[in-house]
């Protein structure tokens, strides 16, 4: 019986219902999506582990800290294993961009187990001064091939006065989830460091693998008061605490990206209210007609919000859906760069639908009680 | 009758009815608004931001880097490099000195106003020169710092973003306590996030003694840069590059082209939910009036005439609905300063939202484009109406 009412309230103006839908369509739309890139900022950036600790120079992103401090840290109750590696060029985001080349340590791919590579390519780093293997995205943007010439800029001078650096490509490597991470390249950090005049002996980060995640925070404070006072003051923390931290430096942005949320929502949000409300209201004489027949007020009731509740769902839906569809083509378009960082989460679908719910309520609520209440006389004689 | 006096007619009749109706009129003013509320302050935030970072830079300024460097932070250059520099040719002279200046530049983390944790705020230790090669850097407050002396000075932008840069206040940098002297003002540009002190000092404090991060210079004019750049490059043995500062800052600049976008991106989407919402104002404002549009075609009206002043009265309540968002975006957000990381190194720059009238403009053309669309289908209909089924709808 419900079912009959509210197709016929939806098909009553078709030209309205579908208007309605799609302007509460792109409202879920644009909160799907908004919310979902928040979502970075907030923290859930899945996947970083929290039994992996990283070591930085505390007033530098970029800087350098001698590696004597892995060794410290090699020494620490509850460090299983240390990694590291030094950032060959990497100074701004803009230069970061292009790939980071990271000379890094031999255990690098045992420690760091997002990064993948193969046997044959990860024994031939190990052995060949000059081996560089090279990520699966950057390989595909410049075209790489095994065997060939990488040459590249890197902060550290070499042998011949010049910044200018070459390895021979002997491999690729996968990173798991983060696949932004595979616009680089990896070669030998002990090589690496034979041969450059300047900054030798630095890495720009250290890994600390724990055998404990409930050691994590004092084991990076330990790290931290141990370098507070000396020339390479350390921040340390667990990799997923790290990225919220330097997520939280663009708190402002953070602030304004919910500003503009809440008045994006709350405009398409009024404006269709406003219209599901109008079009209840100018129902007063086939409510009368449907009270003489003998429906009861409950019934109706039930019904128009039933409708109301209906059309928005199928708007949350559709607008959730375009969300989930459009999260590939934005990471496509950043070239892979993003992929995994955005998550249409459980959280923002049930947030979704209990607005949608809400909105029903509100919109056809008031309109639908003040009809119902009306006498049937009255709500006749009404036009 | 004629065209124009009929439409004139509809027009005004019209609008003398939109007040009986604004429930429905105020859909589409509040629709538009909204978006345009929302572009005119994205883009006035990515406005802002561009114009504080690309500002900083001068075109008879050139700044010397280490070669194969893309920001101060990372940048290193020798102190007995320096006397290499102060011998270049194209450069300014002042009393018979060359306007040359050794910047350290360094970081330093305190507390953001109502944050919890510390943020990434720079430090920059200048020679007596970098104030000649400069001039746009005034102190407001206080006074400046003595060389040699723990004391430094603070940019109107951190001192606004940060918690404890008063005048008097020490701040704990490492193991010393610098004494705050005084407040300055480079017309909001990116120094003003900076805190400025003495070279040697912070050389000494942060331990990095016989080198600086960057040398600036002033030009004699901007066309004296290449003399500098060819001196520099061709010099023997010199690993170190030549960058005119307004480049420098404009290869920065990045983050505000994806606020932009951003901004754009969002309010194209939501001015398409906009249409809907006026397209469904519209047909119920033209099905509500059906007799009186079928009576004004009965006595001899034109479709065409109708057709124009339906596109009118969108267009109006759209101007009304732009009109009202850009004067909030801009009561709202005009000047608001807030600060973000920015640039190539990674520290916190403060800039003002910048509601500048290209961007109005921008925002009012979104508006009559959502009017404009959100009117023609409903009026092309009620113009197309016929006259006896109009009037039977009694």
């Amino acid at each position: 019986m419900y079912w009959t009412l509210i197709k016929t309230g939806l098909i009553r103006k078709r030209t309205r219902t579908f208007l309605t839908i799609m302007s509460l369509f792109v409202a879920f739309l644009l909160f799907g999506s908004l919310q979902t890139f928040t979502s970075i900022f907030t923290g859930s950036v899945k996947g970083l582990s929290a039994k992996n600790i990283i070591v930085m120079p505390r007033y530098d992103l970029f800087g350098k800290q001698p590696l004597s401090v892995a060794q410290y840290i090699e020494t620490l109750d509850g460090v299983e294993k240390v990694m590291y590696f030094d950032i060959l060029m990497a100074d701004s985001i803009e230069s970061m961009m292009d790939g980071v080349v990271f000379a890094a340590s031999p255990n690098f791919f045992d420690v760091y187990t997002r990064f993948a590579t193969t046997d044959e390519a990860e024994e031939a780093l190990k052995s060949t001064q000059s081996a560089a293997i090279v990520g699966k995205l950057m390989a595909k943007e410049k075209s790489i091939k095994i065997g060939d010439k990488l040459s590249l800029k890197a902060s550290s001078m070499n042998s011949d006065g010049t910044y200018n650096w070459s390895f021979d490509v002997v491999g690729f490597y996968t990173v798991d989830k983060f696949t932004g991470d595979e616009m680089g390249a990896i070669v030998n950090w002990g090589a690496f460091d034979k041969a450059r005049l300047t900054e030798k002996g630095t890495v720009s980060m250290i890994m600390a693998q724990i055998s404990d995640s409930t050691l994590a925070d004092s084991i990076s404070n330990q790290i931290d008061e141990r370098f507070m006072n000396s020339s390479y003051a350390t921040r340390s923390g667990p990799e997923s605490m790290l990225a919220v931290e330097m997520a939280g430096e663009i708190a402002d942005i953070k602030l304004i990206m919910n500003a503009i949320l809440l008045s994006v929502f709350f405009t398409i949000l009024l404006v269709s209210a406003n219209t599901m409300a109008q079009s209840i209201r100018e129902r007063t004489i086939d409510i009368g007609v449907l009270k003489c027949l003998g429906y009861k007020d409950r019934q109706l009731f039930t019904s128009v919000i039933l409708e109301a509740i209906f059309l928005t769902f199928v708007a949350t839906t559709m607008g959730l859906l375009a969300t989930l569809l459009l999260i590939p083509v934005v990471v496509e378009l950043s070239d892979g760069m993003l992929a995994n960082t955005f998550n249409l989460d459980l959280k923002i679908i049930f947030n979704g639908f209990l607005l949608g719910l809400l909105v029903a309520f509100l919109a056809a609520a008031i309109p639908s009680y003040q009809a119902l209440t009306l006498k049937v006389v009255d709500a006749l004689r009404k036009d | 009758m004629s065209f124009l006096r009929q439409v004139y007619e509809i027009t005004v009749m019209n609008l003398k009815t939109v007040i009986e109706r604004s429930g429905s009129s105020i859909v589409i003013i509040v629709g538009i608004a909204g978006s345009v509320a929302v572009m005119v302050s994205l883009l006035s935030m990515a406005e802002g931001l561009n114009s504080t970072i690309s500002s900083t830079g001068h075109e008879d300024r050139a700044l010397i880097l280490r070669n194969g460097s893309n920001s101060e932070l990372s940048s290193g250059v020798g102190m007995q490099e320096i006397d290499i520099i102060l011998n270049a040719p194209g450069i300014e002279e002042l009393n018979d000195t060359p306007m040359v200046s050794g910047e350290l530049f360094v970081i330093v983390d305190l507390k953001k106003k109502g944050a919890e944790g510390t943020s990434n705020l720079p430090l920059r230790g200048v020679q007596p020169m970098s104030f000649d090669i400069r001039p746009e850097l005034k102190i407001i407050e206080g006074r400046n710092f003595q060389s040699g002396t723990v004391e430094v000075i603070v940019g109107k932008g951190a001192f606004d973003q940060y918690e404890g840069l008063n005048i008097g206040d020490k701040i704990k940098v490492r193991d010393s306590y610098w004494s705050v002297v005084g407040i300055f003002s480079t017309n909001g540009d990116a120094h003003e996030s900076e805190i400025w002190g003495d070279l040697s000092v912070t050389q000494s404090i942060f331990r990095r003694e016989g080198s600086v991060s960057l040398v600036s210079a002033k030009l004699i004019d901007k066309n004296t840069f290449d003399e500098i750049g060819m001196y520099i490059d061709t010099y023997p043995n010199l690993e170190l590059k030549v960058e005119r500062e307004s480049s420098f800052y404009e290869n920065q600049s990045s983050g505000s082209e994806l606020i932009r976008i951003f901004g754009l991106v969002v309010a194209f989407i939501m001015a398409i939910g906009s249409v809907f919402a006026a397209l469904n104002t519209m047909y119920s404002a033209v099905s509500t009036r059906l007799v009186e549009i079928g009576t004004l075609r009965a006595i001899g009206f034109k479709g065409s005439s109708i057709l124009l002043s339906l596109m009118i009265e969108s267009m109006i309540l759209a101007t009304l609905g732009g009109l009202i968002g850009a004067g909030t975006a801009y009561i709202f957000f005009n000047g608001y300063t807030a600060s973000t990381l920015a640039g190539g190194s990674f520290t916190q720059t403060a800039f003002a939202f910048a509601v500048t009238g290209d961007i109005v403009i921008q925002g009012m053309a979104l508006a009559l484009v959502v009017g404009f669309i959100g009117g023609l289908l409903p009026a092309f209909n009620a113009a197309r109406q016929d006259i006896t089924e109009a009037l039977r709808s009694i």
